[in-house]
């Protein structure tokens, strides 16, 4: 009777054992977790995976076009100090329509030609003007390389908290189903927590490349503006000097005649 | 732009894949092996329950009965003693039987040793008719055992306990008188009856449940000496203890529970002061079904006036609160005569 009793008993056991074995073998892969996710959970994956697409997108355009910019720089740089006229430069240079230092060379340029071709003959107004100029297309280069870098940061800062309400959500989610279920099993649990956090998982996915490139392509672009502002006011204090010059020169052909 | 956009995408698909295939389910954890922590939920009267010894030796570490004689242990034994069969020692059992042991050889039957209403040994009948074969103290019973405490049967063959052992004649008394075969006429239904009453009336004093009461059969069954004693074999020196182990005792909750009874069936008295000190003591024996046989209460404190009064009323309520059926009924022997306590002052404000 007692064997018989301990018999049941063990007997009681490995089917509880059975039981949990079976319990466990839900399947978790990555797809079959996005499957069982609730309509707001997938969009919300779905969002964040796009998110990550473009950001991803953005910052290899971004780094390719940084480099790119950063030779011409140097090559222009090297061009225009190598003791060249400007007015072959010009010639050769706005055949092409540049980027970065060869587009504010070739606007500086083209108002000044423009200016004594039509023989405005104020030394003052020439010089506002190229500097105006100077400034307007500073602006429009400095836009240009910082264009689409504000959707990294936005990434950067939100997909967490958007990846965070997936996860609210999913949580949610199970958590009634348990309420519904009234079962605190773990392995009731289980599954929808970790389909959940999926939604975390890929909110940090996303941001921290994001975090990480926005903040080096925008030390990136500061440099690079600085390069340009620095650029804008020699080429703006080179014009002022030779404005100066041909004034002076004509002041002193008055004078002669 | 394009480029950047064709490799992100082309760079996502090929993690995305990638990942879907490797990072599939991980291993289920394999928790089968991890032994769990038995809890157990220990009630208070364990705490205090008394420790098995021998009563007559000195304080030791641990509390242990005089050593056996026996050299080959018996497994299944749970009472220590030199017996062959395991019982459960006589709880009221006088430390030498009234009778000596060689009385064996006396047949008479009217020096039979009573010294307590113990109940007669008829039940056994029917145990006796179905014998089962483990040693535990339910299979005590042998069919060829006589129900009689007169006749001689086996005893000389059972090895006393202790010191007393020496004493006795080695010499294997003869029967002077031709033991007379058991009288089967003897388990009558209404005899047994009898014993019952018997049984309940004299309340938990001396034999209240079936338990002692088989013991006590067992005993006369085994023509064991009446102090009883068990088969199990102890090799530890004599340390003082109980003579039983395992006393049983209503539990603080249980007492606590009776009293909360009672006071729920308690009238509160408007606007009185009771004395702090009032304090009654109740005597109540109750029956098996946990209605009560009487009662008395006995004051301490508080003035004249309230020790008259309040005895009265607390007795009323105990009556009118009966019966006090959420006692378990496999300790009756425990609350058979209950003493609760009663303080008026927190009872009644």
């Amino acid at each position: 009777m007692f064997e018989a009793a301990l018999f049941g008993v063990s007997r009681a056991y490995a089917q509880g054992i059975e039981a949990t074995e079976l319990g466990s073998t839900v399947d978790v892969s990555l797809w079959a977790l996005f499957m069982e996710a609730s309509l707001t959970v997938k969009l919300v994956m779905i969002g964040l995976l796009l998110a990550s697409i473009w950001s991803w997108a953005i910052i290899v355009d971004k780094s390719l076009m940084y480099g790119r910019t950063k030779r011409q720089l140097d090559r222009f740089e090297k061009v225009f100090w190598s003791g060249q006229s400007l007015e072959e430069l010009y010639r050769s240079l706005s055949e092409r329509s540049p980027n970065g230092m060869g587009a504010l060379f070739v606007a500086a340029m083209r108002e000044w030609k423009r200016s004594f071709e039509r023989g405005a003959n104020s030394p003052i107004g020439l010089q506002t003007r190229i500097d105006k100029v100077l400034d307007v297309s500073l602006a429009r280069e400095t836009e240009r390389l910082e264009k689409r870098l504000i959707f990294l940061a936005t990434v950067g800062s939100a997909a967490p908290f958007i990846g965070l309400f997936g996860t609210v959500v999913g949580i949610m989610t199970s958590f009634q189903a348990i309420a519904g279920s009234k079962s605190t099993n773990l392995a009731v649990v289980a599954p929808g927590i970790a389909e959940a956090l999926l939604a975390t998982a890929l909110g940090l996915l996303a941001a921290i490349p994001a975090t990480i490139f926005y903040n080096k392509l925008q030390t990136d672009v500061a440099k690079i503006t600085m390069r340009l502002e620095g650029f804008a006011d020699e080429f703006s204090a080179i014009l002022s000097r030779q404005i100066d010059e041909r004034t002076g020169a004509r002041s002193q052909q008055r004078a002669a005649e | 732009m394009k480029l950047g956009f064709t490799l992100s995408s082309a760079a996502h698909v090929v993690i995305l894949t990638w990942g879907l295939v490797s990072l599939t389910s991980p291993e289920a954890l394999k928790v089968q092996d991890v032994e769990a922590l038995p809890v157990d939920i220990v009630p208070i009267e364990e705490i205090t329950k008394t420790v098995k010894g021998a009563e007559e030796a000195e304080i030791a570490e641990k509390s242990a009965p005089t050593p056996t004689k026996r050299e080959t242990p018996k497994p299944e034994a749970q009472n220590v003693g030199d017996k062959e069969i395991d019982s459960k020692p006589v709880e009221n059992a006088e430390r030498e039987s009234p009778v000596p042991v060689e009385k064996a050889e006396a047949p008479p039957k009217a020096e039979a040793p009573a010294p307590k209403p113990e109940p007669k040994p008829e039940p056994v009948k029917e145990e006796a008719k179905t014998p089962v074969e483990t040693t535990e103290v339910a299979a005590a019973p042998q069919p060829k055992a006589d129900i009689t405490p007169e006749t001689p049967a086996d005893s000389p063959e059972q090895p006393l306990e202790g010191e007393q052992f020496a004493k006795l004649p080695d010499t294997v008394p003869v029967p002077s008188v031709k033991p007379t075969p058991p009288k089967p006429t003897v388990a009558k239904t209404n005899e047994r009856k009898k014993v019952e009453e018997l049984i309940r009336e004299s309340g938990g004093q001396t034999n209240g449940t079936e338990k002692q009461e088989d013991v006590a059969v067992k005993n006369k069954v085994n023509k064991a000496e009446s102090a009883g004693g068990g088969a199990k074999t102890s090799t530890q020196t004599a340390a003082l203890g109980a003579r039983r182990g395992n006393a049983e005792k209503l539990s603080q909750s249980e007492m606590d529970a009776l009293i909360a009874a009672i006071t729920q069936c308690s009238t509160g008295i408007a606007g009185r002061r009771i004395s702090e000190d009032l304090r009654i003591k109740v005597i109540m024996r109750l029956d098996r079904n946990g209605n009560v046989i009487d009662a008395k209460a006995g004051p301490t404190g508080g003035t004249a006036e309230e020790r008259a009064r309040f005895p009265r009323d607390i007795l009323r309520y105990v009556k009118r609160c009966a019966p006090y059926d959420f006692l378990p009924k496999d300790k009756y022997e425990t609350w058979a005569e209950v003493v609760p306590t009663f303080y008026p002052a927190q009872m009644f404000q």
